[in-house]
Formats: C-alpha cells, structure tokens, sequence
C-alpha cells in the first residue's frame, strides 16, 4: 500500500514535469530568439548543451516580455507583428524606445461554433485577464529584471538579456551602476558584440559628465570596430546602428574638440544616408565654425 | 425462526463455467453455533459474501434475521470477520474500532467502553495504541474478532476464523464462541477445520461444488466418536465425486 | 432527520480516514520540503541590489503549489478505492450497516477533505513567504484564488475517484494527470485551435472543448502574481456551477460504477 502510494505520487510528478516541459516547448513555436550568431561552439557537446541553454534562456527571456506584459502573453504572437518590432519583441521595443506598439486584441476567431455560443472561451474570457497593459512604475517594472537576469545566467550569449536587463536597470530603476557592471559581464562574455559596447556606450553618455568621459568615447569606438553586418538578424538593423554609433561619436568627437574625427564620422554617415537631417546641420556647424 | 434461510440459491460468477453455488438450501436457527464445512473452492466464501448483501444471488432467496441482506438496518446486526483479515495499516487498534463503531452509529462514550472490553477479550489490551501495520498476521486476527463483535451483533459471521491462529488463541476464540452462545448469539462460521468445528458446533452443513451434501446436528452427523468427523467429511467429499 | 444525520456521521468517519492516512503518510511534509529546497535559493537572490522584487518568487511558488495540489490529489484521490480492494478492507467496511452511496461520497470527500487541508498549509506558506518578500498581493484576489483552487481539487478528485472504478491504478494516474496538466495549460486554447482546424478533425476538438473539464478556470496565477483584480462576482459563480455540476455527474457515474463493482 505505501510503496503504491509513493509510486503514485512520484508518477504523477514526473508526468506533470514531463507534461509542463513539452508544454513551454510547444508553446514557444518562435522558436530561439536568443543570438542566432554562434559560429564558435565547435564541439558537438557544446552545440548541444549550447542548444538547450539557448532553449531555456530564450524561454526565461520571454517571461520578461510577459512580466512586462502583465503576465498576458502579447498580441504579437504571429512572427510578423514579432518583425515588425525588431528581435527581441515588444520588451526590447519599449527598450528602444520605440513608444509604437502595434495592440491588437488577441480574441481567436472561433469559426465553427461562433464565439456567442461557445461559453468556455466567453467564461475563460473573464476569468482570464486579456486586456493589454504594460508595466509601469518602478514597482512594476522591477519585475522584470530577475528572468532578464536569468535570461543572461542561462546563456551568456544572450545578448539581448544583457541589452535589455542593463537598460531596465539604468533607465526605469536608475540603477546605472549596477546597469554598467551588468552589460560590462555581457562584453566579457561576447567580447566580438557591437550591440553591448553600443548600449554601453549609451549608458555611459547619460550619466553625469558622461558626455566628457573618455570611457564613453571608448565605447562608441570599440562598437564602431566590431560592427559587422553578419551580427545583426537584418540589414536593415545593422545600418541603423551603425548610423547611431556614427551620430554618437561625431558628437562626443565635436565635444571634445576633435572637429576632424567627427566630420570623418559625419560624412560617412552622409554616406550611408545621403538625407540624414541631425548629421547635415551638425557638419554645416562645425564648417561654419572655421573647422 | 432463522437466523440465516437460503433457499435454492444460485451463484453465477461472471464469466465462470459453472456455478460457484448450485441450488444452496440453508437454514440456521437462532441460537445456534452453525460450522459451513468444505474442501476449498466449495462455496463457503460465496455463500457468505451473500448472506451479507455484498451482491446478489442469481436465482433464489437470501433473508438474514428476517430482512434483506442488502438493506443495511439487517447489516447492523451482524458481525463480520472476513477470510482475509487486513486493516488500516495507519490505524491502530482502537482508532479502527473507532472508525467502525461510527459507522454502526454508536455512541463516542459506548465505542470507548467496547474497545477496551473488546481489546481485553482478544488479548490486544497492550496493543490498542500500536499502528495496525505492526501487528503479526495473528494480532490482525484478533482485531478482526474485535471489530466483528463490537456492535454486539446477534448474528456473527466467521469466515475461517481459525486460520492462521495459535493454539492459545484458538482456545480463546473457542471460549469467545461458547460463550457467544450462552448469550443466546448466533454464529455461523466456515472452516475445513474439522476438529475444531467438532468441539465447539450445534450443527455443521458440509458444502461440496456448491451443493450442500449433508447438514445436521453434530450428534446426528459424526455420532460420539472423536475424530469421526473426520471420516464422515471424507466420506462425503469422496461420494459427491463419485 | 436521524437518517441524515447518521448518513453524514459515515460519511465524515469514512472521509477522516483519508485525511489520517494523507497525514500520516508524510507526503505533505515531502512536498513542503521539497518546495523549501526549490524555494531557498530563489529567496536567497538579489537582483541587483532591486528591492521588493517579488513576482517571480509568487509565480515559482504558485507553481509549486499547484503541482504539489495536483500530485497530492491525484495520489490520495487514485488510491482511496485500489487500497480498500488491494487489502481487502473493503470487505469488512461493506459488512458494516453503510450503503455504498455512502462510501463513495466519504472516499470522495476524504480525498478532497485531506488534499483541501495539504492546500491550506502550501496558501499559508505561500503567503508567508510573500510577506517575507515584501510583495503587495490583494487579499482579495488570494482568497478568490484559493477558493477556486479548492473547486479545482474538488473536480480532480472526483475525477481520480471515478477514474480508479474504471482504470487500473496507473491508467488512471496517467489519464488524470494528463487531463489535468492539459487542459491547464491549452484548455484557453482549444477553441482557437478547433477553429483552425480542417472539419474532419475539428469535431473530436470541439467534442474535448465542450466535454473535458476545464481546469483552466480555476487557475488564478495570473491575477494573484501580476496584480490583477479580481474576477467579478457572475463570472465566479458560473466558475462554481460549473465544478459542481462536473463533480456531480462524474460522482453520479462513480455511484452507478461502483454499485455495480464485482465483488
Ligand atoms: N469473484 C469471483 N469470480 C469468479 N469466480 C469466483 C469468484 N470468487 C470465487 N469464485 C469461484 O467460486 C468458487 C467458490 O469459491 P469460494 O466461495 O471462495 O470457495 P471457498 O470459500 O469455499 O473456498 C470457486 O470455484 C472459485 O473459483
Ligand atoms: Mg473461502
């Protein structure tokens, strides 16, 4: 009798455990939205275990969306709508800053019977909370911080933890330090990222006299140097920051009184976009100024 | 007036190719101490099973103390002891008298008493408090005469009772049923145990293949020779072969 | 009534014995400590010298919670009928003047009597783990949760009690826990994916929709960890109807099964 009982129970928890682990694993049709450049993990044991960290830390990364979310699941189920917000979905949309965020209501349609006479779905409807909200407030907001930080633990390729947790710390908690230290583990741990020396880079710039400190120059510099389209999941994206990384150094250069090496900086980005409005006015300045 | 009064009763296991029991006529009379002899896989368990409304027979007619088996106010005066004896492991002994003694509806003050009566009379007074699970197969027993006798039920039905018993402890049930019997209960019980039956029945009835092939008065059946039961079971058996 | 009051004395003997043998078996105290173990380290942590972080904490432990409710459950719900067979108690307990109704309904109650009772222990842990944590839960909502969670035992158990009258012990685990777990997880979304589905096979999808019981109701995670308000009152009730009527047939079914059990 007690051994069966035992069993029993031991049964049911490993069918549970069984159960939830094909669940998230169905559930997360996306797929690995963590870094899809990793050329380097040669061995086989690696790539293996290098795929289930990807797996779980995607997974963890995706909570955050969701604490951001009030824990509903985001309308931007469907991969459009998820490219339409950059990788990373709305979580490292609103990190942007990109205040745009295309909500819809997530109501399946329920063909057949229609949604009037299917009284599951209305009853689940209100038990369920569906409406769209977004955290806010430090209260909120710091919510999200340890499945970021999870996210990282999981697997320290995970650039995109690491760009999205340091940005949370710094700008919604104004925990910069912490941010600083955060996004610097990043870079030790994916020293080729243009991505993290950038978001450092901005970071520093908004600190205090950050504009002055060469640390910042540093590291708008060492994500100029390795910028590589291949990084980036879409050309598109690799341009954009390389336009930004270019807008941020000609500015820190004019500061600090490198007039040279920021119309260097200010021409290429003419270069890249011929029309580009910010970086035509700066560079008439500095010509008008006699530079 | 019966006790007991089976007539023509016909058992059909399902899917079995012939019946458990087979036109079982039974009478017990009130009173008496009652052996159900016979080889095993006669009958004797099937007949019990529906002397206490467990299921119905297929055909025929079962009334126990002039009520319907099934009905339970007729369960409350019986007293069952199953063949296999095996309890609530996690009780012990006088939380399982408890329990049961709530089902039969007595009092929390009349369960107390009973208990500790009943724990006396079966030798388990030092053992009321040890969890059931501990008990050797003979303890397990011993509380199953307990809980058959704590609703002091006029009818007590013993399936086997002896099975597994030490000499001392047939003894003491032995004087639990002579002494049953003085209080005017009835006992009905099974056993291939003849000896035993001998010493302590009014009347025995000899089950084979589901027939009953003898029933009577000790006196009538084994005459006054020790150990000739014995030989008049033989006997039968070997002729209902035959 | 006498009648009553003597049938609802068996059964509540008969229920206590569930709750007796679920504490005695120290499966509770196992499942807390092996939530303690889970739940440690996760204390332990501070995310960056954040403060008052405590969603996830909620979230793992609500977590713990349900599967511990669903494991203790199941387990005590799945065993009540195999053990009283297996050991052949059943046999003295049917000599006993109680109707087989009255079994079904004390082995019912006994399993969610004794698995409510592991519930109540885990909210309270719960709860003082919050506390410990400094995270601001509407109380309102917890007892909304809790109370649904119990109308979730409710239906589990009746669900084990029934299923152990039809399937061996381990079917019957399986089927439950799978049904469980399921429709936990995709009961919401089986109407979307009936929908999409090619005719032939959206029926049978619709069929489970309309017919399977729908744990999903009963899981208020969501609004307890992420601060939702509470569930208004129609809803909640028609949440209620719903598991008592569900517990009601499948206990109509269970009686009928168990009448007509060979013994
Ligand atoms: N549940 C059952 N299903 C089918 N056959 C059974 C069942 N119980 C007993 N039998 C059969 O009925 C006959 C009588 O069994 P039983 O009454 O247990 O005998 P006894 O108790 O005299 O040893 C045996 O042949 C046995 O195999
Ligand atoms: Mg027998």
């Amino acid at each position: 009798m007690r051994p069966n009982g035992t069993n029993g129970t031991l049964l049911c928890v490993a069918l549970l455990a069984a159960s939830a682990v094909l669940a998230s694993w169905l559930g997360r049709q996306g797929g690995v939205r963590g870094n899809p450049r990793d050329g380097r993990q040669a061995d086989v044991m690696a790539l293996v275990f290098g795929e289930a960290r990807k797996v779980v830390s995607g997974g963890l990364y995706d909570r955050a969306d969701l604490y951001f979310h009030g824990g509903i699941q985001a309308a931007a189920d469907n991969c459009a709508e998820q490219a339409a917000e950059g990788r990373g979905g709305a979580l490292a949309a609103a990190a942007a800053g990109s205040a745009a965020h295309a909500d819809e209501d997530g109501h399946a349609e329920t063909g057949l019977v229609g949604e009037r006479w299917d009284l599951w779905s209305r009853l689940n409807r209100r038990i369920h909370p569906t409406e769209d909200r977004h955290a806010s407030g430090v209260r909120e907001l710091k919510e999200v911080v340890p499945w970021l930080w999870a996210a990282a633990a999981a697997d320290p390729h995970n650039t995109l933890a690491y760009g999205v947790g340091a940005y949370w710390l710094a700008r919604e908690l104004g925990r910069v330090d912490e941010a600083l230290r955060f996004i610097g583990e990043g870079i030790r741990n994916n020293p080729d990222s243009c991505e993290l020396e950038f978001c450092r880079g901005e970071l520093l710039y908004l600190r205090p006299r950050g504009k002055r400190d060469p640390a910042t120059m540093k590291a708008f510099s060492a994500a100029l140097r390795k910028w590589t389209p291949e990084q980036f999941d879409r050309q598109e994206e690799a341009r954009m920051c390389r336009r930004n990384i270019l807008m941020y150094l000609a500015t820190l250069h004019e500061q600090a009184g490198g007039h040279e090496a920021a119309k260097k900086c200010l021409r290429e980005l003419l270069r890249m976009v011929p029309d580009h409005s910010p970086a035509i006015r700066m560079l008439g300045e500095i010509e008008a100024a006699g530079h | 007036m019966d006790a007991v009064r089976i007539e023509s009763v016909t058992k059909l296991y399902a899917g079995a190719g012939r019946p458990a029991l087979d036109g079982l006529d039974l009478a017990v009379q009130r009173g008496e101490v009652f052996g159900f002899l016979g080889p095993n896989g006669a009958g004797k368990t099937t007949t019990i099973k529906m002397i206490l409304g467990f299921f119905a027979p297929t055909s025929g007619s079962v009334r126990v103390l002039d009520g319907d088996p099934q009905d339970p106010a007729t369960r409350r005066r019986i007293g069952y002891m199953p063949e296999v004896a095996n309890y609530y492991g996690y009780l012990s002994a006088c939380e399982l008298l408890a329990f049961y003694g709530r089902l039969c509806g007595m009092a929390p003050e009349a369960i107390r008493r009973r208990s500790g009566e009943l724990l006396e009379l079966v030798g388990l007074q030092d053992a009321g408090k040890k969890p059931l699970r501990l008990f050797s197969k003979g303890m397990m027993q011993r509380a199953g005469i307990a809980q058959a006798l704590l609703h002091d039920p006029e009818l007590l039905i013993l399936d086997e009772p002896l099975t597994g018993l030490d000499p001392l402890a047939r003894i003491q049930l032995r004087d639990i049923i002579v002494m049953l019997r003085k209080q005017g209960r009835t006992v009905f019980f099974s056993s291939h145990e003849l000896s035993e039956a001998e010493l302590i029945c009014d009347r025995i009835g000899i089950l084979k293949d589901g027939r009953l092939c003898c029933c009577g008065g000790i006196a009538e059946v084994a005459g006054d020779g020790a150990g000739n039961l014995e030989r008049i079971f033989l006997r039968h058996i070997q002729e209902a072969k035959g | 009534m006498n009648g009553m009051r003597g049938s609802l004395q068996r059964i509540m003997a008969l229920a206590r014995l569930a709750v007796v043998d679920l504490f005695r078996r120290r499966d509770v105290s196992v499942a807390l400590l092996l939530a303690a173990v889970a739940l440690l380290p996760l204390l332990a942590f501070n995310f960056f010298g954040v403060s008052g972080v405590w969603r996830y904490v909620g979230e793992v432990t609500l977590l713990l919670v349900w599967i511990f409710s669903i494991a203790i459950g199941l387990g005590v719900a799945a065993r009540q009928f195999p053990a009283e067979f297996d050991s052949r108690t059943i046999y003295p307990l049917l000599s006993k003047p109680v109707r087989r109704t009255e079994i079904l309904l004390g082995k019912f109650l006994g399993a969610f009597l004794a698995t409510a009772s592991a519930l109540c222990l885990f909210y309270v842990c719960f709860l003082l783990l919050l506390l410990l944590k400094g995270g601001g839960v509407d109380p309102v909502v917890v007892a909304q949760a809790f109370l649904f969670h119990l109308l979730f035992v409710m239906l589990l158990t009746a669900m084990a009690v029934t299923g152990s009258l039809i399937l061996t012990p381990s079917a019957n685990l399986t089927v439950c826990a799978l049904a469980a777990a399921g429709m936990l997880l995709f009961g919401e979304r089986l109407a979307g994916l009936a929908a999409g589905l090619p005719l032939a096979s959206a029926i049978p999808a619709w069929a489970v929709h309309a017919l399977a019981p729908h744990m999903e109701f009963f899981d208020l995670r969501l609004r307890v960890v992420h601060g939702w308000p509470p569930v208004e009152w129609p809803a909640s009730l028609a949440v209620a109807a719903y598991a008592l009527c569900y517990t009601a047939a499948l206990l109509l079914l269970a009686d009928r099964l168990f009448k007509r059990k060979k013994l």
